[in-house]
């Protein structure tokens, strides 16, 4: 069922929604597909960007919220799903390193990059993050949903009971959240939001309305008081 | 049979469809404006020469926000529009402002600079005529969207602050003077409910101003605007049921989360909530019908205009 052909950019599209659609289908032969078949790191990798788009789309309000140009717009979803596929590889090394040394286990690191980029296919829904009122909790239940196929994959991959599983793939994730806190990280976040979005620094919502809200308040100062034409005297 | 459960479950699909479409764009036309990708920009501010020459004596102020059935602010109801009347009559001192349309960020009607303008008004009218045209839910649906963006976390501040901005230019236009500490009363009926929750504390700050909520029938999300209000009158009729959506979907209504921001203003005896009899939330037998008489011989519309009027009254003006 699943032959894939990247030869063609037809083919490499439709081998890309069939993965996809059998990832988010909980088929097992669609795994087992981009894990024996050429082509798979590459397919599975474009998942993960399809899904980082999505994302980025679904939260797309801090973009908005900044005032990011549309050309910009455009460019800030590519780099977030580029710096989800280098999240991504940092995750899939950390898990593949601990349960090696931890548990003496024997895989691949492409296949175990496989797996969990493949766990990542329920972003593809990410995009409905911007729906009012729903949003936030489909955020958490996909997160909930990626993290359930990471360890299921893990289990079955390396493969590793359960606690085992769990194990490693919550401290690789602790490893990687400690990571993106440490100084030399965030300057390069920094740096790369400064070239894709031309802002100096990524403000939050609130601080970009009330500087919004004091505009106006500078507007309508000098109508302050009872007389206005005292006032303006 | 089988054949029309086909077509219904085909029609379902496709109204499905068309929800999920509708809720996705729902909060694009705020990001869009204040991004400034939209070509439409907000209502450009009046020059301040144009203000001063028309300073108002009125001792209170008083703006009011359709429900979700509006489709512009210029059009609202006859029933609306008698009970503003009637209103007037209880505080002649206040100055009523109902120009602002609550479910658009640029106040930009339904059928204003929209490239679906002919549809919102062709629905309108269908609606007016009488026939009953399922496809003028729409505008419900649409303007429902609009109230979920307003109490989403995301989007609320950039679209309350937005309808805020439309109220003040309109407020100063109409001779509202900044820290003047005249009392203003931003009153919704239905969803406007949220939206004059959601605008207060951005008012506020914007006008130097105390803030008084009005909800009339209104539902109101867990939206932390309200604590930024001095007073909320909120009017929930015995036979209208939809204000306890608000209370069901938002979980900052809920009474065990006793640190929210619509709970601890409760708690400060902020929010007084009045039955004013056996009325419905819309349509006949509403809180603006002028001819269902209650017990005591007086209208809905009569009810509560003399409900709000005393809560307006009650306010003084406080030097900020």
């Amino acid at each position: 069922m699943y032959q894939f052909d990247l030869t063609t950019i037809s083919g490499f599209f439709t081998s890309l929604w069939t993965l996809l659609w059998g990832v988010l289908s909980f088929d097992p032969d669609a795994y087992i597909a981009a894990l024996t078949q050429p082509g798979g790191t590459s397919l599975s990798l474009a998942v993960l960007f399809l899904a980082g788009v999505s994302l980025t789309l679904g939260r797309s309000v801090v973009l908005f919220a900044n005032r990011v140009g549309r050309r910009r717009f455009i460019l800030s979803l590519v780099l977030s799903a580029l710096l989800l596929i280098t999240g991504v590889l940092f995750w899939a090394t950390t898990v593949q390193l601990l349960a090696s040394y931890l548990f003496g286990t024997q895989q691949a690191f492409e296949s175990v990059l496989i797996v969990i980029s493949l766990s990542y296919a329920p972003l593809i829904y990410g995009v409905f993050i911007l729906l009012p009122y729903l949003g936030r909790p489909l955020d958490f239940i996909l997160h909930i949903w990626i993290l359930l196929n990471v360890v299921g994959g893990t289990m079955a991959i390396l493969p590793l009971g359960l606690w085992p599983a769990i194990f490693c793939c919550l401290l690789g994730w602790a490893i990687l959240e400690l990571v993106t806190q440490l100084r030399v990280v965030m300057a390069v976040q920094s740096g790369l939001w400064r070239l894709t979005t031309g802002l100096p620094k990524l403000l939050t919502t609130e601080v970009a309305v009330e500087s919004f809200v004091q505009e106006l308040r500078t507007y309508s100062q000098p109508l302050a008081g009872d007389n206005p034409v005292e006032k303006a005297a | 049979m089988s054949q029309a459960w086909g077509m219904l479950l085909c029609l379902l699909s496709l109204g499905l469809l068309l929800l999920v479409i509708m809720a996705l764009a729902s909060p694009l036309e705020a990001l869009r404006w204040w991004s400034g990708w939209s070509r439409r920009r907000s209502t450009p501010p009046p020059s301040l020469e144009a203000i001063s020459a028309a300073a108002s004596d009125a001792d209170y102020f008083v703006v009011y926000l359709t429900a979700i059935g509006g489709i512009s602010a210029t059009e609202l109801s006859r029933r609306e529009r008698g009970f503003l009347d009637l209103l007037q009559g209880e505080v002649p001192e206040a100055a009523i402002i109902d120009d602002v349309y609550p479910f658009s960020v640029t106040n930009n009607p339904l059928n204003g600079e929209r490239q679906l303008a002919w549809l919102w008004q062709r629905l309108h009218h269908s609606r007016l005529g009488g026939r009953p045209v399922l496809f003028a839910a729409l505008i419900f649906v649409r303007n429902l969207l609009q109230v979920a963006v307003s109490g989403d976390p995301r989007y609320g501040p950039i679209y309350n602050v937005g309808v805020a901005r439309e109220i003040a230019l309109s407020l100063l236009q109409r001779g509202y003077r900044p820290g003047s500490g005249k009392p203003i009363s931003v009153m919704g009926w239905s969803g406007g409910g949220q939206i004059a929750a959601g605008v207060t504390p951005y008012l506020q700050r914007m006008l130097d101003a105390p803030i008084y909520i009005v909800s009339v029938g209104g539902v109101i999300t867990d939206e932390p605007g309200v604590a930024a209000a001095k007073k909320i009158l909120h009017l929930q009729g015995s036979s209208d049921r939809f204000p306890s959506m608000g209370v069901i979907l938002y979980p900052g209504r809920w009474p065990i989360w006793p640190h929210s921001a619509w709970n601890q203003t409760r708690r400060d005896g902020r929010i007084t909530v009045i039955d004013p009899g056996p009325m419905r939330h819309t349509g006949r037998g509403d809180y603006f019908d002028l001819k269902r008489k209650l017990p005591d011989g007086r209208s809905h519309a009569e009810q509560t205009a003399a409900l709000v009027g005393q809560f307006i009254r009650q306010q003084q003006p406080e030097p900020l």
